[in-house]
């Protein structure tokens, strides 16, 4: 088995072991039933007593040949209303960037961790989408309402 | 160092006297509800610790009668160990041991408690890893000194045999208390092991893991012979110590390599003690968990024999008595952990159960494997088992299916396809969804975990899809039949839930349809779309719909259903929980099949005019069951039919923009805003549905000068009256109307819905696009959609640019004048503005340049502004303006507009070279354009903005490098001048630096990797190493 199934394989064990509550990870499966450990769909909830909570958001995680040398992209499906989520769903975070702070012992977990916390701490140094950073620069309480939405229609139950 | 009282200057004796005080403070009750004496306390015994004085400090403590005194004592010698053993001679060092030795000895045979040996331990344990410690044979050491009852000399040691001559002369107390500081000395070991070192030889570690495993069999070998199966332990103390033991230094053992001069045959004898250990009450636990770490680790520590002890235990009447207890809800941790070890064995030999011809053992394992299904309560919620045993099963899945798929021959995997269909209607039950009763008691974390539990089933079905095929839908289709015929709604709901989850696997396909045609051309079913004297509750309902909305290719291709399942949908808006779903299945539906639909539509206008009263008719739903409605709309077979329909809902929404208007005059603005997005929204959607079906076709033949608005039925006909009323509604909300970004979104998707249109009520003049951008206030919110929407228009007319000329200049006019006001009022500068400015201008460049490159001249309207102090000025002409705009924001804070200028100036460079215009107006800017990027690619920008600035350096080299070349070298000259003009701190380049980088930029021509790379190394060059990033 090369480098990256070994650890996505070690990666899924660790994670059924021990993971933070409310989130979930996987590998997809495809409509022919097999596992595809390069592309897991995950849940991202939102953090209790902040904007977010009550939401549960998908993420899907594809990890390249280069794993983990490389960082995998993380991509919200549908495409998330937030200032460091680009129009595609791709997660601008400094952790999933090669040449920022992506190190090979980083785990899904802390990545899963990295983005929950992105959700309501937005940073406005780099912006993704023009919609939410607007919005969230401009007019907060509109930002707000627009996230309550989004939470409304993202439902953890 | 001496630890000598005698002779002791007074005040040691005082600092002695002080920390006596200061313990007993620290665990005195009444200190314990204020945090911040505690804190003052905690701080100054640890100064005491680290004192000079500590090492007399701790070994009088240590001879207290007071056991806080001794656990502190024992604590303070760990900590000064740690601070100062570099400082002590070998001599003291050698002293120090001794002393150590001679107390541990002294209170094990007082009967000290395990506290304070257990932190006394910990401090032996410290002196053995520390550097030069003068200790080898630890643990044999400390055995001798504690059968000799004082510290003997390691010396001494070599000469007796452990397991012989020391071991058998020590009580039972003393056994312990050498495991306690066994275990330490293994955990220890075992964090040191993790960290790099110089050398792991240093500290004899292999002689003592021996011994550890000596004194381990010793122990276990002497409860062995006293206990009999199923007969408790009588000191569960030492036996758990034991196997802890064991598990700590195996632990030791991989974590420093010594699998192979500490082979698994040298241990065998142990651990099988381990495994027999795992039937004796007391003992059980510990050593299951042992057990199933072991296998886990697949570590090739079991011989054979091993194995089928552990297999001998699991199907013996000891172990299934655990299966048992979990059946009848007894969920302990013991049962627990037998079960991980059921699954963790069965999990080493899974393709045996699953493919061979099994003996009597392996089939008794396997049904446990079914039966544990069968624990009551409900998954995750009560029942702890379940969430494991189906973990199990997907994973036997997942490795039978890359057998299943590289044999050829499937006939050996029947028993395997029995035993995965059987699970499957194992965790069938497990399904089954509270009553609402029952929920009621549930928080929100077990409606979680039961979701979760619910979804790995859901995994697990589809799984097992691949081996077991449509068999499988067909389970559940006869559950789901009968259950619906007896209206057993809970198994109804279950059932339904897993056809919906294999969807994926069948919908595209039709390998199903004929299950799926059971159900549904049922007469019950029939029945229950029709709301004929069936009745179903909120959930199952809630499911259904879910269901019905995956099953999308099942139901385009039959057509006969689609009535009643959309009747149906429809009657599902009414439920809270349904309503979205059900909203968007019947978008989707009426969309897909709308030319089946169009009989329908009476019936469904019924029902949506039954529906927008209720509470459920939100924006979000009412807009999906519009769009659908629409769609079928739109296949009607004349305009005057389709305005007839429109015209009785657009009356709706008209009066209700008006009710807006009129809350918005009364102050009720929230109100206002509220009804005022739900119109526009769901006109908006009308809209959308109204699109015609495929393509778009535009006339590619019509490229004359043509009217853009030529008469039609929809503007000059009789559906002229939809129209206006659509306009109307625009009008009423958006004009004087406190709009907020929702408001403006809605508008823009009307506008839009249109364009794709050659005709229809949703074709505007195009002047309205124009007069509804100017409208929006500068500074609102959402004029990156306005902006959006304006270039959409351009777009939809980009066959033909000359027809609209007048509406696009109209559009650069006002980009012109919210940057020339943004320019001259630096207190608006809007960023938003900016960057939607911007862009509009980059999208337009392809298409319609040449309306831009020619306004060279100042507007009439704008051309005369008066200032604030009276006075006049001229504003620039329309292209100079935008172009300086573009260039500020190049080089301004702000990132959005920084990106956009950046695409916008790649877009002007990659215009035709042949434009003389084009080129003048290049040409003109290239000075302060270079002169721009080489001062931020200098280590100005952000490290963010360098990739956009970097695609424009690009094409400045690719495209104009022979004119680029003097004033790239003129700028970059300027940066190291003697100036202060450059704002970023840090070292600064030496101008041959600069050179280079110049050079190396030109002879990359441009290349993207390269330019990038050369940009990035110069950017932390001009800021300093310290921004690069580490690693």
């Amino acid at each position: 088995m090369s480098l990256c199934q070994n650890r996505l394989t070690e990666e899924r064990k660790q994670w059924r072991r021990d993971h933070p509550f409310g989130f979930y990870a996987k590998p997809h499966r495809t409509p022919q039933g097999t596992l595809d450990l390069k592309r897991w769909e995950c849940g991202i909830p939102g953090k209790t007593q902040t904007l977010w909570e009550g939401g549960l958001f998908k993420l899907d995680v594809t990890f390249p040949d280069e794993y983990p040398t490389k960082p995998p992209k993380c991509k919200f499906v549908p495409p998330l209303f937030h200032p460091n989520v680009y129009p595609s769903g791709t997660v601008c975070l400094s952790i999933l960037n090669e040449e920022e702070a992506w190190k090979p012992a980083i785990t899904i977990k802390q990545i899963l961790l990295g983005i929950q916390d992105l959700l309501d701490d937005p940073n406005p140094e780099s912006p993704a989408q023009a919609e939410a950073y607007n919005l969230f620069k401009k007019d907060r309480p509109a930002y707000e309402k627009r996230v309550r939405q989004v939470v409304r229609e993202n439902p953890a139950l | 160092m001496s630890v000598d009282i005698p002779g002791q200057a007074p005040d040691v004796q005082l600092l002695i006297n002080e920390a006596k005080t200061l313990v007993s403070q620290l665990y005195d009750p009444g200190n314990t509800g204020n945090p911040a004496k505690i804190k003052a306390i905690q701080e100054h015994l640890q100064s005491l610790q680290k004192s000079p004085q500590a090492w007399l400090i701790a070994n009088h403590l240590l001879s207290d009668g007071n056991t806080d005194l001794r656990f502190f004592g024992a604590l303070t010698f760990t900590v000064k160990i740690n601070q100062d053993w570099q400082s002590l001679s070998s001599e003291e060092a050698r002293e120090l041991l001794g002393r150590l030795i001679e107390h541990y000895v002294f209170l094990v045979n007082g009967g000290e408690r395990p506290l304070v040996i257990r932190k006394l331990a910990s401090s032996l344990a410290t002196i053995f890893l520390k550097p030069n410690a003068p200790w080898t044979r630890a643990l044999c050491n400390l055995a001798a000194s504690l059968a000799d009852g004082k510290h003997v000399s390691e010396e001494y040691c070599k000469s007796i045999d452990l397991r012989d001559a020391v071991l058998p002369a020590m009580s039972e107390r003393q056994v312990t208390s050498l495991l306690y500081f066994s275990n330490i000395l293994a955990e220890e070991i075992h964090r040191w092991s993790s960290e790099p070192r110089r050398s792991r030889e240093e500290h004899h570690i292999y002689a003592n893991v021996k011994d550890a495993f000596v004194l381990v069999d010793f122990v276990l070998g002497h409860i062995m012979r006293q206990h009999a199966p199923g007969i408790p332990v009588s000191d569960e103390v030492l036996g758990t110590e034991v196997i802890n033991s064991y598990q700590a230094w195996m632990n030791v053992r991989s974590a420093i390599q010594l699998r192979d001069s500490l082979s698994a045959l040298d241990l065998a004898s142990t651990t099988t003690y381990i495994i027999q250990s795992m039937k004796i009450p007391g003992l059980s636990k510990p050593a299951t968990q042992v057990v199933v770490e072991l296998i886990d680790w697949r570590d090739s520590i079991f011989t054979q024999h091993h194995l089928t002890a552990i297999m001998d235990y699991v199907v013996s009447d000891l172990g299934t008595a655990h299966v048992a207890s979990l059946l009848e809800a007894d969920f302990e941790d013991e049962n627990m952990t037998f079960l991980e070890l059921l699954l963790a064995y069965a999990t080493l030999k899974q393709r045996d159960l699953l493919t061979k011809q099994l003996d009597s053992q392996h089939a008794k394992m396997l049904s446990l494997l079914h039966t544990l299904f069968k624990a009551p309560g409900y998954a995750a919620v009560d029942d702890p088992a379940s969430p494991l045993v189906l973990e199990w099963w997907t994973e036997v899945a997942d490795d039978l299916q890359d057998i299943y798929l590289n044999s050829e021959d499937q006939t050996g995997l029947e028993p395997a396809k029995h035993n995965l269909a059987q699970a499957a209607l194992d965790c069938f039950e497990k399904l089954k969804y509270p009553t609402p009763e029952e929920l009621q008691g549930w928080g929100d974390d077990d409606r979680s975990e039961f979701g979760a539990f619910r979804r790995d089933v859901c995994d697990f079905l589809l799984a097992i899809y691949p081996m077991l095929g449509v068999e499988l839908v067909r389970v559940f289709q006869e559950q789901a039949r009968l259950s619906l015929i007896q209206q057993e709604w809970r198994t109804f709901e279950a059932a339904i839930f897993c056809i919906a989850q294999l969807s994926e696997a069948v919908d595209e396909n039709q390998h199903a349809d004929e299950c799926l045609n059971s159900i549904f051309f049922c007469d019950e079913f029939a029945r229950l779309c029709e709301g004929n004297g069936v009745v179903i509750p909120d959930k199952p309902r809630q499911t259904l719909v879910d269901m019905l909305g995956k099953y999308q290719s099942y139901f385009e291709r039959t057509h006969a259903l689609l009535p009643r399942v959309l009747t149906f949908l429809f009657a599902s808006l009414d439920v809270g929980s349904c309503a979205p779903t059900a909203s968007k299945s019947i978008a989707h539906l009426c969309k897909s099949c709308r030319n089946a639909l169009t009989s329908e539509l009476p019936a469904f206008i019924d029902q949506f005019e039954h529906f927008r009263f209720k509470p459920t008719a939100t924006a979000h739903t009412m807009e999906k069951v519009l769009e659908g409605i629409a769609a079928i709309i739109q296949t009607l077979p004349t305009d005057e039919a389709r305005s007839q329909i429109l015209e009785r809902i657009l009356r709706f929404f008209h009066g209700q923009a008006e009710a807006a208007r009129d809350e918005a005059v009364r102050g009720l603005v929230e109100q206002a805003q509220i009804r005022g997005q739900f119109v526009l929204r769901c006109v908006a959607s009308i809209g959308k549905g109204l699109r015609t079906d495929g393509e778009v076709n535009l006339d590619s033949n019509d490229h004359g000068d043509g009217d853009p608005y030529p008469p039609t039925f929809w503007n000059t006909g009789s559906g002229a009256a939809s129209q206006s009323l659509i306009m109307q509604c625009m009008q009423l909300l958006i004009t004087d109307f406190p709009v907020d970004v929702t408001v403006i979104e809605a508008a823009c998707d009307i506008l839009k819905a249109g364009y794709t249109e050659r005709t229809g009520p949703y074709v505007f003049p195009p002047m309205m696009t124009v007069n509804f951008v100017k409208s929006i206030p500068l500074g609102s919110a959402g004029t990156d959609m306005v902006m959006g929407t304006a270039s959409a228009f351009l777009a939809s007319h980009s066959l033909h640019p000359q027809r609209i000329r007048d509406e696009t200049v109209a559009l650069i006019v006002h980009v012109y004048n919210t940057f020339c006001w943004m320019h001259e009022k630096p207190d608006y500068y809007d960023p938003e503005v900016a960057n939607s400015g911007i862009d509009f201008l980059t999208r337009l460049l392809p298409k319609y340049h040449p309306f831009l490159f020619a306004l060279t001249t100042t507007p009439q309207e704008a051309g005369q502004v008066t200032s604030t102090n009276g006075g006049g000025f001229q504003r620039p002409s329309v292209l100079e303006a935008v172009l300086n705009f573009t260039l500020l924001s190049l080089q301004g804070p702000e990132p959005l507009p920084l990106r956009s200028a950046s695409q916008f100036w790649v877009s002007v460079l990659n215009l035709p070279s042949d434009n003389g215009p084009i080129q003048n107006a290049i040409l003109q800017c290239l000075p302060a354009l270079c002169r721009i990027l080489m001062n931020q690619v200098a280590g100005r920008c952000a490290r963010s903005d360098l990739e956009h600035l970097c695609e424009v350096l690009r094409k400045v080299i690719f495209r104009q490098q022979g004119a680029a070349r003097p004033h790239l070298a003129a700028a970059l000259a300027e940066l190291g001048g003697t100036d202060n003009s450059s704002q970023h701190q840090g070292p600064s380049t030496s101008p041959e630096d600069r050179q280079r980088f110049l050079a190396s930029l030109l002879a990359a021509r441009g290349a993207r990797a390269q330019t990038s790379q050369l940009t990035r190394t110069f950017w932390v060059k001009c800021r300093g190493v310290s921004f690069d990033y580490v690693g």
